[in-house]
Parts: C-alpha cells; structure tokens; sequence
C-alpha cells in the first residue's frame, strides 16, 4: 500500500491509499496550521462548530440522521496538538460501495458530505450562528475544566506546561476558559476564514474503493477557498528544557499519587536515529514486557501501571505512574535503577530481539487498520517526511545496541512531577 | 482426530469453522483474506458475578474480585511473566476480566501457531505460589484505586449499587482493597479447578489462519475426553431496586449524573437489539429531544446511554456531566412519558435500521472486532451471523412494544458523583 499524494491547489494536497483488503472507506480533512496562543482556543471551538450542523444539516438531529442513511458512517471532528501543530480534523468513515444495499456511490456521497461541514457551516456575513456559538461555548469551557477528571492525563499535562514553558508546546489542547468569554459569532467567523486562509491542508483518503473518484469533486468543491489563500509553514521549535524547579509537588484530592519524570535527549535525537529510540524507549517502558514494566510494576509491586513514552514531534521522554505516595521514593529509586542500567549498556541481545519484534509486529498490523494508517501518515506529513510503516520497520530491524546505548545515555532527567493525593498520612 | 465440526457461512461476510474438541473446548476460527493481523481470544465463562459454586454438595464463597486475580496471575509461569513468552514470538498479548468472562488474547502478524501454544498451554497451568500471590495484592490494589479516580467507573459502581439488592453486578470487578486480601493461593486454585476446563470455554481466532493449522494446535492439548459439571450459586434477585439515589464526591469539575431502570433480564439477544435502538429513537442524536436539552444547556457532549445486560441482569442506564442534575432527570423521566403519549419517529427506526447494517458490516475489516463477536455470540448460545439476521427481522412494532415494559420510574435511581469542595 503507497501513499499516493495530488495537489489540488497551493497549500491543499490530497493524499490516497489505496488497499482492498477493506470493507470501509474513510477522508479525513485535516488542516494544519502553527500553534498559537491568540489562535488556539477559537480554532479549538470550531471543532465544535463544525462538528456539529452545516447549513445543509442545521440541527444535529439532521446530521445525524445523514449519518445513518450513509449507512451509519462515523463522522468526527476534533483539534489537535501535534508537535508545535494544530491540526482542526474532520474526518467520516463509511462501508464501501460493494457494501450498499442500494448500490449507491457512497464514497463520493461521503466526500460530499465532508465538504459540506467544512465549507458551509451554519453562518452568515455577520457570522456563526449565534445560539450555536453560545452552546459550543459553554461545553468547551466545561471540557477543558473537565481534563482534571482523568488524574493520569492531568498530571502528564502539568509537567508538560513545566518543562516547555512559553514555548508553543505547553499550550494546551483546547485553549483557554478565560479566552472563550471574548470570542463573538463574528470574530469566530473571521477565524474560520482565517483558519480556511492560513491552514496547510491535507485530505487522506484511504480504503478500498475507488480512491481516484473523490478528486474531482474534492477539487470542484475546494476551489471556492483557494482565492486568498497564505497556507502558513509550519516549524517544531519546542525543545524540553528543565524548568527552575526541577521537582515540583502538587495536591489534589484523590486516592492515587501520580508521579511523572520528565526526560530530554541532549543532544536532540535526528531522523536517523528514530529506529534506535523505536527500540530503545520500548525495551525501557512502552511494552508489557519492557524494564519498567517487569521492574516497577512486577518485582517492586509498586503500581498497575508503570510507562516510559518518547514524543517524536516535540522530544520528550516521559515516565509515569500511579502509586501511593509513601511508595514514591522507591519507585523513584527503581527507575532511575533501570534508566542506568540501560546507559550501562546492561541489557541482553534477547531483550532487542524480542522488543523488535513487537515493534515489528505493530507496522506490520497497521496496513489492517484505516483508523491507523491515517494518523501514522498525518504525523509523517506534518513531521516534513513521509516514511511508511515499512520503512520504519526497516528502519527498527536495522537498530543496534551501540546506537541504543547512545539513545539512553542522551536522556537526562529534567522534571520530578508528582501529583499527590492531599491529606495523605504520610505527608502530614 | 475425531469430533465435531462445521462451517457456517454467510453469503456477504464469509465463512468460519466452529469446532467442539474432545476435551469440551468450542474453537471458531474465521480466516480472513489479505488482512496481516490475527486475533486471538481465549475466553473462560468465569468473571465477578461469580461469586460462589457448589463442591461435593457444600458451598464454596468466593472473595470479590477472585476472577480477575486470576486472570493477572494466569499471566505468570515458573519461567516468568508470559508477556516474555508472547515477545519471543512477536505477539502482543493481554488479558481482562469483566462481569461474566475472563479473557486472554493475543495480536500477531507471525508465528500464530507458536503463541497459540503458549496461550493454552499456560491458561491450563497456573503458577502460584504464596509469594508471588502476595505481590500481586500490591498490583491489584494500585488498580482498584486508580478506578476509585475515574468518576465513570465510580458512578457506573454506584448506580448498579443502587438498582440490585444482592446481585454481585453491585460490586466492582476488581473487588476491593480489603476483599482481595482474603485471596490466598489455595483460592485461586480452587477456583481455577472449578472453573477453567474447556467446556467452560471458548476459543476464538480471526485473521489469515489455516483452519487445519490451528486445530493441530487445539488437538495437542485437547485430546482428553473429560467431565465436567459446575453448580455455580444461583442469583436470586428480587424486582425492586435497592435504594433510589446515591451520592458521592470526587475532584471532578461538574457533577456526573447517572439515571437507571432496572429491567427484567432478558434471554433472546434480539431484545437487547431492540433496547439500543428504542434508546437511539428515544433520546439519540436523531431526536428533537435531544437537541432541545443539548441547546439549553441540561445535556451536553458527555451524554450517553447504555443498554447494560447480561444473562443474569438488563438495565438501561443513561448519563451526563451537568450542572443541571435535577433537571436531568426530571428531563428524562417526562421525555419517557412524552415517547409513550405520542410514539416514537418510525422514519428514524428505519434510518437506524439501516445504520446498524453498516456499522455491523465495518466490523468485518478487523480481525479483532471479527474474533470479540464470534466469541461474544458463542459464549451467549449464538452464531456471528446472528446479529445480521437480527438487524434485519427488526421492526417498528416490536421498538414500540418494547417501550411499553421498559423504563419503569418505579425501578429506576440515580447517582450523582458531585465535584468536591
């Protein structure tokens, strides 16, 4: 399966993969723009927006209802970071045409129906409909109030806003509360002619039919946005850097400390060595059987989860886990014990061998999954390459110990977050 | 060999082999073309409604949380954490225990025969020994507390608190922090030897296999006729709830409401086909209610609803983060009166319907998606194929009566998880 890229005009490029092994299709519109401070809440609410009526489909009743005489497709669309990126995704997925009952051309209905929510939303010249802001509004407000209910993904937040301060990468996801109250159903409509202006945008179109039948009117329909477009080049300047406080404690109430250690590669990591971080930041904590996890969780019996994550697009390496917080010095102890073991160099031929092939395993199952491929081949593009999976698989068998033991010896700690359950007796 | 097997075939979706070995275990293997991965599930009919079972005529109590202790131990041998063994192999292994099942499964692109012969020689062999039963405790309780922070789980847990009197669907699956000290290694042992014989269970594999090659497999270790009988404790449930509301607070940023009905429980799978449609067309995406509430702000993106059932229980449960917890409810309760008044849209029922076919027809592109419903069927008395013909004899008629016995005010509660001070 290759990745088969057209531009349809400057800064719009449609990207195909074609495979018939699958029973579905799914298109994704993803628009691509820097991360800002002054732009990443309104374009966070047009996620909203936009995921939730069009003029053809005003109500979300009547959205919904489309959906299912597109034999239930699954439309969605959301923001997100990627790198110092964000990235408005609409994307619907739908059976292929050899599937319908009525032989229908589903795949371009699809397409059609994705262009309608993007390009004709529920607005005027004096902007987004004012009920509808209103509404989309306050649930943004309420979501990003509600990132405190999963404790995990909060704490991994709060290190990250530490250890890349005033950089693009702290900002997060959906912006700020405080900045919503300022936003009006005409400065939201400028940011949409913004966003539709500046955005670099991608279309992948994966799946089994027909993939070539979507150009044509993917190109028909775009050509209304292509007057004043300026797509804007998007850089990844976020380097994680130690904040003053290199250990930093906060409280919540709750029954389970997190505790997060922040790493950065000093120096930075290059494309040639993401085969070697592949296999080296697996074996230490991203697989079930990596040295976190046998260590941490199994011997020391300290917590369910014990992880170890490398972000490609921004650099960092993070460990986490949740413990009681009398246990967090020994958790701490056993794993900086496995970081330098592994910069030591101590760790056995097996151990690369059986971390490869997992790894090897997961490109090779990707090609069997469209909610997969898409995003593998989004970050690829966003990232300025475009590496299949296979050629990262090639890129893990070729790994070696030497370069892994660079790999690791790079990392140093920058962050001790911890997230601590208040009044804890053993705080107290 | 000799045993019993056939293929059962659908004219759009292919075929799969089921066969029922010697020693009891149901394979069903469902080749796929052209896709990479294989699924595999091994499934055991043994999760935490199973709190007790009948030995030599006395009764054997089972610690709360005793199913999935298991599961996480049956993941150990003498040689080590099985996750090493899987890896040796290329495969990706888990497990996870719910209401009535305990489940072990692996993803591979490679060598399916040599990690099928880990899966079933391993499940058969528990190594347990006190120490290693006493670590796991320390495990298992960082578990239970990091879901004692998720405010679904815990308003889920209280909502089932509140509609079953006795039922163990009351207790969470992991048990409790105190509960699973009462686990000891004779326990899991007793339980294993009650519970995990083939008959009890079921093996389910999707992907680009060779029948053949994987009964090969099958054959070494289920060759030996055996007997088996398990006298699990009867669930005696009364009709009424227990209590109708329950409260509790967590660090949340709004309060989490959750409504529910305690229903019969019901025997045919079609009726909780049914039940998910009558709850789309009832206060779905679809519907005008649903928008209203959306607009004035009563529910918002977190609402859902959820047709919760099993053999032994059916509620019908619907929940939101809001500020409006009252009006929630109250909203609920007069839409179900309002539904009943004046009908439901049959144009909807018929869009649903034919959503439903897609959605079951997408599921056939993954081999995980093939392998959990071809176990799922199994292990209720169905085929895969089942679920196609019931989306098709679906009707209006039956939504419609359907409406009329469920939902029962006087069976329902509510659960608030409030944010704390």
């Amino acid at each position: 399966m290759e990745l088969k890229t057209v531009p349809l005009y400057a800064g719009i490029d449609l990207h195909t993969l074609h495979d018939s092994r699958h029973v579905s299709n799914r298109l994704s519109i993803n628009l691509c723009v820097p991360l800002q401070a002054d732009t990443v809440t309104p374009y966070a609410l047009l996620g909203e927006i936009l995921g939730r009526s069009s003029q053809k489909y005003p109500t979300f009743a009547a959205l919904n209802r489309r959906l299912y005489d597109l034999y239930g497709s699954f439309y969605d669309c959301r923001v997100s970071s990627l790198g110092d990126c964000q990235v408005l995704t609409l994307m619907v997925q739908g059976i292929d045409d050899r599937f319908c009952l009525e032989k229908e051309p589903l795949l371009t209905q699809l397409a059609d129906f994705l262009c309608d929510m993007l390009l004709c939303p529920c607005a005027d010249q004096n902007g987004f409909d004012a009920q509808l802001v209103e509404v989309e509004k306050k649930n943004q407000r309420d979501e990003i109030a509600a990132q405190l209910n999963n404790k995990r993904a909060w704490a991994l937040q709060r290190a990250r806003e530490q250890v890349f301060c005033g950089q693009p990468a702290a900002i997060p996801r959906l912006g700020w509360a405080e900045t919503l109250d300022a936003i009006t159903p005409a400065s939201l409509y400028s940011s949409y002619r913004r966003l539709l202006r500046e955005a670099s945008i991608h279309i992948i179109v994966s799946g089994s039919g027909a993939l070539s039948q979507v150009e044509e009117p993917l190109r028909r329909r775009l050509s209304a946005i292509t007057a004043d477009r300026r797509p804007l080049s998007i850089c990844h300047h976020s380097v994680p850097t130690a904040p003053e406080k290199t250990e930093q404690l906060e409280e919540m109430q709750m029954n389970q400390t997190k505790l997060v250690f922040c790493l950065a590669p000093c120096p930075p990591f290059t494309a040639q060595q993401y085969g070697a971080v592949r296999v080296a930041m697996a074996l230490l904590g991203s697989t079930p059987f990596s040295r976190l996890f046998v260590n941490v969780r199994e011997k020391e019996s300290l917590c369910y989860y014990c992880d170890g994550r490398y972000n490609r697009l921004n650099g960092l390496t993070t460990i986490d886990l949740g413990l009681d917080y009398k246990d967090c010095a020994r958790a701490e102890k056993a794993v900086m014990e496995q970081i330098q073991a592994l910069q030591a160099g101590d760790f056995s031929d097996s151990e690369i061998e059986d971390t490869k092939k997992y790894l090897l395993g997961g490109f090779a199952s990707m090609g069997d999954s469209l909610g997969e491929l898409d995003p593998w081949y989004l970050a690829q593009i966003i990232e300025g390459r475009c590496q299949s999976p296979e050629q990262a698989a090639d890129q893990v068998r070729r790994a070696t110990r030497e370069e892994m033991v660079t790999v690791y010896r790079s990392l140093k700690p920058i962050l001790r977050y911890t997230l601590a359950e208040e009044q804890h007796p053993e705080k107290e | 060999m000799r045993y019993d097997r056939q293929i059962i075939t659908h004219p759009a979706l292919g075929s799969y082999t089921k066969a029922v070995l010697p020693s009891g275990l149901t394979v069903l293997l469902y080749p796929t073309s052209g896709l990479s991965t294989t699924h595999c599930i091994l499934g055991c009919k043994i999760g935490s409604l199973d709190s007790g079972y009948y030995s030599g005529g006395k009764l054997v109590k089972v610690p709360a949380g005793t199913a999935h202790f298991l599961e996480h131990k049956l993941f150990e041998s003498e040689e080590g954490d099985l996750f090493l063994q899987f890896a040796k192999t290329g495969a990706n292994a888990n497990a996870y225990t719910s209401f009535d099942r305990t489940c072990y499964l692996f993803s591979t692109t490679q060598q399916v025969p040599q990690s099928l012969h880990i899966l079933l020689r391993q499940i058969q062999n528990p190594y347990l020994t006190d120490q290693n039963v006493e670590k796991e405790k320390g495990i298992i309780a960082q578990e239970i507390r990091m879901y004692d922070d998720d405010p679904d789980w815990r308003s889920t847990t209280e909502i089932l608190g509140c509609l079953y009197q006795h039922h163990p669907v009351r207790v969470d699956i992991a048990g409790t922090v105190e509960s699973i000290q009462e686990i000891d290694r004779d326990t899991l042992l007793a339980v294993h030897g009650a519970y995990y014989d083939h008959h009890n269970m079921v093996l389910s594999i999707a992907g680009p296999i060779d029948p053949q090659e994987m009964l090969a497999v099958c054959e070494v270790y289920c060759a030996q006729q055996r007997d088996f009988s398990l006298e699990r404790v009867p669930i005696d449930e009364p009709r009424q709830i227990d209590h109708p509301r329950a409260e509790c607070a967590l660090q949340v940023s709004a309060p989490l409401v959750t409504l529910g009905f305690k229903e019969q429980p019901v025997a045919d799978r079609y009726w909780r086909l049914v039940d998910n449609v009558l709850l789309e067309l009832l206060v779905g995406e679809t519907t005008d209610f649903y928008r209203q509430q959306y607009d004035s702000g009563v529910i918002g993106p977190t609402f859902g609803y959820d047709v919760f059932s099993g053999d032994s229980y059916h509620s019908l449960l619907f929940s939101c983060e809001t500020r409006q917890t009252d009006a929630f409810v109250d909203s609920m309760y007069a839409r179900i009166e309002q539904a009943r008044r004046q009908g439901l849209r049959e144009d909807d029922f018929h869009r649903v319907k034919k959503g439903l076919y897609g959605r079951y027809v997408r599921s056939f592109g993954r081999p995980e998606a093939i392998a959990t419903a071809m176990l799922g069927a199994q292990m209720l008395g169905g085929g895969l194929f089942d679920t196609y013909d019931q989306v098709q004899q679906l009707t209006f008629a039956d939504v419609c009566r359907r409406l009329e016995q469920v939902l029962d005010r006087r069976y329902s509660a509510v659960s608030v998880v409030w944010p704390k001070q």
